[in-house]
């Protein structure tokens, strides 16, 4: 089974037919041109949401980069004295002074310059390619960085009192009985327990909270890089999963807790027959985690998998519809009762968001936005609208 | 209210203003307008008439009959208005907790003194298990949990810190205000700095980021209103007479 894949691999490249207009306002008509590397669209539309405050404020700093292409140039500048007077020589000296211009940038001359605004660091040149007719910020690459606010992510429990609420990291692994949250991304603990307790229905879940450093590891779109934090909370878990294998657990995952678990469940021997897992808008490769979760005869009844609207768990799930009918259908055990109705109801459910039109126009769109005419923002916000 | 530095926010004083009622008292608060992101929480409860109420669906705890209801819950981060870095997140969070009959009954909320009491030993049997270990700043029952009145009219609000348990470097300050005999209206202002995982780093100092904190929480606590009905009033009178 294969990881999602983006749809083309990253690297750095000054063909100038990977690029388009980052926006309307970065076509040159007021300070430089700004233009994007097509093949950042699948990044750019997860992580960067022009509905929302954080996206507006990252797609202006990237359009005040129009002001850095003049202020970058060189000056690169032919002087002679002006013996000769003719039409022909001032000609033939714009030509040199043309060219030597183009030189100078090509060669740079323009190393590579980053910056970063929220959660995107950007990664640019200023070059004047062929075909342009001012120098123009080329933007080759973005990553996406998170932050967080230093809440230890793993175990937590709740306790209330008259005076004060309490989310306490716990030492009591035992879980026998109890409803598990494992968050998503999240900033705090306390904003995690919010999602827990709306998620759950339940006034004291426990919760299982995974920072906002685990979804910039573990991001489905590249191969995971784990740190410390990371590979701490993925051992927290696969210390739970071992030390509760006996016992009855009921696990509610949502977001990058999806991969969080995946990890975890890749180093957690023999089965886990008594623990029931459900999903909300998986953040991981859905197929592999089913047939993970399958070999290990864990419970998966009802409605297991849900998605509300999580368009990176959309398009992973566009991406990888075949894969995760084929895990529904033959991997999972042959139901009995009520589940027999869910199950197939699951299935058509992730059927139809699988082959949802519009999630796969957008994978589409992401391999063929170049050459369309419209800029990479305005390709970005008719994605957003269509899947809202 | 003026920010340190570069930093931009939420104003209180341009915040919604939201209005709660219940048997003895009407509670308004200013609700900042917070930015829209996606993982941002701004709820408010949409039951504003809190009068004769039905706590069944409330969340109960302990044996003596408490439940509670949150009121509003806020998140949003301040930033810094060049670099547009976020610099700090919180957790704004407002709930109403139903006194026990007993307590009902004894008015303790409606003398300054007696809520006093009962809230700093509430503090000590819950939080003495989160010992300073050489910070000054931390809440302890040596410095009273930085317990200090907030003057009002009638009745005094209070505030104080403790921690939150979550393993954070500074302790979250919370206020208590009697909303009469019945309810009591307790706010937690979960402050924390904002880190990024890469070179970037968070250009105000934690005593900076941490003395804002107490300020925009002073400046929260201002906009706070509480009217109580003419029958609490004359409650209120009649025990600070008996009192004196």
């Amino acid at each position: 089974m294969t990881a999602p894949v983006r749809p083309q691999a990253k690297s750095v490249t000054h063909d100038v037919s990977e690029y388009l207009f980052f926006s309307p306002s970065t076509t040159g008509l007021s300070g430089s041109p700004v233009k994007i590397r097509a093949d950042l669209f699948m990044d750019f539309f997860c992580n960067v949401d022009p509905q929302t405050h954080d996206g507006q404020r990252v797609i202006r700093d990237i359009e005040s980069l129009k002001i850095f292409g003049k202020t970058a140039s060189h000056n690169a500048h032919v002087s002679v004295p002006a013996r000769n007077d003719s039409a022909a020589h001032k000609n033939r000296l714009n030509r040199i002074n043309q060219t030597l211009s183009v030189l100078s940038f090509n060669q740079s001359t323009s190393p590579e310059k980053t910056f970063a605004t929220k959660n995107v660091r950007v990664f640019y040149r200023v070059l004047q390619q062929e075909g342009d007719a001012f120098p123009t910020v080329y933007i080759s690459d973005i990553r996406v960085v998170q932050r967080g606010s230093g809440d230890i992510g793993g175990l937590y429990e709740y306790v209330t009192t008259k005076h004060s609420e309490e989310l306490t990291k716990t030492q009591n692994t035992n879980l026998d009985g109890k409803k598990v949250f494992i968050s998503g991304a999240s900033e705090t603990a306390e904003g995690a327990f919010y999602a827990a307790r709306i998620a759950t229905k339940s006034e004291t879940p426990t919760l299982f909270f995974c920072p906002q450093i685990a979804a910039q590891d573990l991001s489905i779109w590249s191969k995971p890089r784990l740190s410390g934090p990371t590979k701490e909370l993925i051992k927290e878990l696969t210390e739970l999963l071992q030390q509760n294998q006996k016992r009855s657990v009921h696990w509610l995952v949502e977001g990058v807790g999806a991969a969080v678990l995946s990890c975890a469940l890749e180093k957690v021997p023999g089965t886990l027959e008594k623990h029931s897992f459900k999903f909300v808008n998986a953040r991981t490769n859905v197929a592999k985690l089913l047939q993970d979760l399958g070999r290990r005869k864990a419970q998966l009844q009802g409605e297991f998998l849900d998605y509300s609207r999580d368009h990176t768990a959309l398009l992973s799930i566009a991406q990888n519809s075949s894969e995760i009918a084929a895990q529904l259908k033959h991997q999972l055990p042959n139901k009995t009762g009520y589940d027999r109705v869910s199950h197939r109801y699951l299935m058509d459910y992730f059927h139809a968001l699988g082959e949802n039109g519009n999630a796969k126009a957008i994978l589409t769109k992401a391999l063929s936005i170049k050459g369309k005419g419209a800029t990479f923002i305005e390709a970005i916000t008719s994605s957003h609208k269509v899947l809202r | 209210m003026k920010f340190p530095d570069n930093l931009t926010g939420p104003q209180f004083a341009e915040g919604d203003l939201v209005s709660f009622i219940f048997d003895e008292s009407e509670l308004t608060v200013r609700a900042p307008k917070v930015p829209y992101n996606t993982n941002t929480i701004n709820e408010i409860c949409r039951e504003r008439d809190l009068r004769n109420a039905n706590t069944t669906s409330w969340e109960h705890f302990g044996t003596e009959g408490h439940c509670s209801k949150e009121l509003l819950v806020q998140t949003w981060n301040y930033e810094d208005s060049i670099s547009h870095d976020d610099i700090a997140h919180v957790v704004l969070k407002l709930v109403v907790v139903k006194n026990s009959d007993e307590e009902t009954a004894s008015c303790f909320s409606l003398n300054n003194l007696s809520f006093r009491n009962d809230l700093l030993s509430g503090l000590k049997e819950h939080h003495a298990m989160s010992p300073p270990k050489g910070r000054a700043y931390w809440p302890s029952e040596e410095n009273n949990y930085f317990l200090k009145a907030i003057p009002r009219d009638l009745l005094d609000g209070l505030q104080a810190q403790f921690a939150k348990g979550g393993g954070q470097k500074y302790p979250v300050p919370s206020a208590f205000f009697p909303l009469g005999r019945q309810y009591t209206l307790r706010i937690s202002f979960n402050f924390v700095s904002l880190h990024y995982y890469d070179d970037r780093v968070n250009p105000y100092s934690e005593e900076l980021l941490q003395q804002f904190k107490l300020d925009a929480f002073d400046d929260f606590l201002s906009h706070i209103r509480i009217e109580y009905t003419p029958e609490t009033i004359a409650l209120i009178q009649k025990l600070k007479e008996n009192q004196q």
